[in-house]
């Protein structure tokens, strides 16, 4: 793909991923096709800062791991009052990673 | 949120541990006195969460007395089963070194994608959330 393309997708959607996982998905996008283009851009990633606002305001009702996706979590945290309230304060320091890692693990059913 | 199965075990068995260390601190008679309701939503709004009335529901449980368990809350019911299922089931996949616990968690996962499974469970949880409030726990 071509590089300009592939540094303006970068650029926009860098704050989507860990810094270390940014080398190798510029790498992919370079050696991509074309024809992937349009799929690459209908993947909605998940914001990592709305996901620590959400767990910061509603994390003792599961709602963060909600919208990252991991409903079965969600559901977890929601009947154990956020994990008795420890999770709640474990996810402030994780959701955003995790958050992260979701939107790896979204664009490498595109890459690879 | 689990890039290794070993990750997902872990924290699912730290999530035990602390689950009976709080049904133990509530039985302790020397420890009792110092655990109260860590239910942040209830000490700011004075209602009641979903899950509240869970422990009281599971002490209930304990002493055999199941309708009062449920009238506490139902939700206790599940939790005490699974806290009474899962550490056996991780020490299965342990010692047998096999998977089947986290493969039955993505399995529950992948079904609860399902939008009408999701919301059926949320208003059920929803339902009992309301009754919470009613009963004002």
């Amino acid at each position: 793909m071509d590089s300009n393309k592939v540094d303006m997708f970068m650029l926009t959607n860098s704050k989507f991923f860990e810094s270390h996982q940014l080398y190798s998905i510029r790498e992919r996008l370079v050696q991509m096709d074309d024809s992937k283009w349009g799929m690459l851009q209908s993947i909605q990633f998940k914001d990592p800062t709305l996901s620590i606002i959400v767990s910061i305001l509603a994390g003792f009702w599961g709602i963060d791991r909600f919208i990252i996706g991991d409903t079965g979590l969600g559901v977890a945290k929601l009947l154990t009052c956020g994990g008795l309230g420890i999770w709640v304060v474990v996810d402030w320091f994780l959701i955003m990673s995790a958050t992260r890692q979701k939107n790896f693990s979204l664009i490498q059913q595109v890459l690879f | 949120m689990f890039h290794s199965k070993e990750r997902f075990y872990f924290f699912i068995g730290l999530g035990c541990v602390i689950g009976y260390g709080w049904i133990y601190m509530h039985i302790s008679t020397l420890l009792s006195k110092y655990v109260g309701s860590v239910c942040v939503i209830k000490k700011i709004s004075g209602m009641p969460c979903p899950s509240c009335g869970s422990t009281r529901a599971i002490l209930a449980l304990l002493h055999g007395e199941w309708a009062q368990a449920i009238a506490w809350n139902p939700i206790g019911l599940f939790l005490l089963g699974g806290l009474m299922v899962i550490p056996s089931w991780l020490f299965f996949d342990l010692f047998s070194k096999s998977s089947s616990f986290f493969d039955t968690y993505l399995s529950v996962e992948q079904k609860l994608k399902n939008k009408r499974i999701l919301i059926l469970l949320l208003l059920l949880i929803g339902m009992n959330w309301i009754w919470n409030i009613y009963k004002g726990l």
